[in-house]
């Protein structure tokens, strides 16, 4: 969609003559020049006006954390935040990104254990997104998975 | 952009989870969606009532192997069947990462700190 518009303007310009190249993005690629025509800053940097400093892509290290501010932001936007999981079998790797396209939260991981956590998060995103951003279901274990072991009563000693 | 029903989706997952255990990645998306078109451009809202009456809710999932896209609209209804059968799917593929290293330093640490 972006480029669609940057095609647009350029293809504008360079049939109306009007559009100079000082009002596209020089580069194309972010790269700002300012007055003087000296690139200012790298890649990385963009425009950050004082309103969107979150707008960094972040990871989190705390699965706590993360799960509160996810959980905060698709509250405060549950239209526009989306639910992003990707997994590498070859790697062994999990990213889990959570973002209404203003904010972004991260979480990245190697272990199996963070498969638990991330499902009881699905299980969260799914009945916010069923019931609306307030609802808040408890977590929900299958019977499988809780059935507890029968306990062995002893029959007595064995001798 | 295949869109598939809820059972072809998930066999078509578990397909995808197979199918990229070598090498590739298996992207999931979970969206929120009104499935209404914001028509502002054209027409403006002239019966804001209607958009607020009929707010039919629907999750978006969709996944792809980075070749491959799948996807699948669900209704409130499907969300507890699609929520048990996911799982599933996940944790018999997600098998690749390490399970539990240094537990005991983590859980010895975690001991001290409370």
């Amino acid at each position: 969609m972006k480029g669609g518009r940057k095609l647009r303007v350029q293809k504008s310009g360079l049939l109306l003559g009007l559009m100079s190249s000082t009002h596209v993005e020089s580069g194309g690629r972010g790269m700002r020049s300012n007055a003087i025509g000296e690139t200012t800053g790298t890649r990385r940097t963009r425009r950050i006006s004082g309103a969107s400093s979150q707008a960094a892509m972040v990871y989190i290290e705390n699965w706590d954390d993360f799960q509160a501010r996810s959980s905060a932001l698709f509250r405060s936007d549950p239209v526009a935040t989306r639910y992003v999981m990707k997994y590498r079998h070859c790697d062994g790797k999990l990213v889990l990104k959570v973002t209404d396209d203003k904010v972004c939260l991260k979480f990245k991981t190697d272990q199996a254990q963070d498969i638990r956590k991330m499902e009881k998060l699905n299980n969260t995103f799914f009945s916010m997104m069923a019931r609306g951003p307030d609802a808040e279901v408890p977590e929900d274990l299958p019977k499988e998975l809780v059935a507890p072991p029968p306990s062995k009563k002893g029959r007595g000693r064995r001798q | 952009m295949v869109l598939l029903e809820l059972d072809p989706f998930l066999n078509e997952l578990t397909k995808l989870y197979e199918n990229t255990k070598k090498s590739g990645t298996v992207w999931v998306t979970l969206k929120r969606s009104t499935l209404q078109r914001q028509k502002k451009r054209k027409k403006p809202e002239e019966t804001p009532a209607q958009a607020a009456e009929a707010p039919e809710f629907r999750c978006l999932v969709r996944a792809t192997d980075g070749k491959k896209k799948i996807s699948c609209s669900l209704t409130a209804k499907d969300h507890q069947r699609f929520q048990t059968s996911y799982a599933t799917v996940l944790k018999a593929h997600m098998d690749s990462l390490k399970k539990k290293e240094k537990n005991k330093k983590s859980s010895a640490a975690k001991a001290q700190a409370s």
